[in-house]
């Protein structure tokens, strides 16, 4: 009985990230560029946008991209923010 | 939609444009030191003229910075911008610290006749958790201050010249109290 609670408590600690991350699309680059933000789903789009840096998991300084992920962690970092100076409340 | 489009594309990195540079070199101060806030902050700006005086938190000891940008073409908040790096830096190399050389980039931009000379260091740039003035970090196109975490902040631009490229940054700053002279870069790219 207890190992099976313990095999039961792993595979859900074990899983979860990895659902999570499943669930989560990583847009292409062309997708950020038109991704359609819309301030009523700010919290929804930015958790997403979240969970996308943070599977990405980009160095924070810039200089040490190459040209492809600084382009990508800009836009992404750059709608992020828009929501908080886009957005009125 | 388009609006909201051009909005994030002002907000891009990857802009790069072609200047026309000769290439020096000089020694430049390596981030050794714990640099703190700044206090007790004053400009006096004439037309052509900035200068700034505050105190500085250096590993722990306080130290008074003077220090004054002239130049009748230069905005005088961008001559206060760099009174305020220059300042900071004149007092770190005093302190010292690791020296290394680098390739400084001196500029004709384009069709403007103006040259900018190097002051003899290449700027420090910024980074995420630095504590600086606001004054410190350029204007954004993005112009209206908003509220993140219940701070007060902005975007801001950086430009820097080197080896002929000049490259463009953008980032967050943050008020770190509504009284405080302070702000902390919260974000860059």
């Amino acid at each position: 009985m207890k190992l099976i609670t313990i095999a039961i408590a792993l595979s859900v600690v074990g899983c979860y990230p990895a659902a999570a991350v499943a669930e989560t699309k990583i847009l292409s680059l062309e997708e950020l560029r038109s991704y359609p933000v819309d301030c009523k789903l700010k919290e929804k789009q930015v958790a997403q946008l979240r969970q996308i840096q943070k599977i990405k998991n980009f160095n924070s300084n810039p200089d040490t991209l190459n040209e492809y992920d600084r382009a990508y962690n800009s836009r992404l970092k750059s709608t992020i923010w828009w929501f908080y100076f886009g957005c009125k409340k | 939609m388009i609006k909201q489009s051009i909005l994030i594309s002002l907000l891009l990195v990857n802009q790069i444009a072609v200047a026309n540079c000769n290439v020096r070199s000089a020694s430049v101060l390596n981030g050794q030191n714990q640099v703190g806030e700044v206090t007790d902050f004053k400009q006096t700006i004439v037309p052509g003229k900035c200068t700034v005086q505050f105190r500085l938190n250096v590993n722990g000891q306080w130290h008074t910075v003077e220090e004054t940008q002239e130049d009748r073409w230069t905005k005088e908040s961008a001559l206060c911008r760099d009174a305020i790096r220059y300042g900071k830096e004149k007092l770190l190399a005093s302190i010292g610290g690791k020296f290394t050389t680098e390739a400084i980039t001196v500029c004709r931009e384009g069709d403007a006749n103006t040259e900018r000379l190097s002051k003899g260091f290449e700027p420090v740039k910024l980074k995420i958790g630095d504590k600086i003035l606001e004054s410190e970090a350029g204007k954004s196109k993005i112009e209206n201050y908003f509220t993140h975490k219940n701070q007060t902040c902005r975007m801001f631009t950086e430009r820097y010249t080197f080896k002929g490229n000049q490259e463009i940054y953008n980032g967050v700053i943050c008020q770190n109290d509504r009284i405080d002279t302070n702000w902390t870069v919260v974000d860059r790219w």
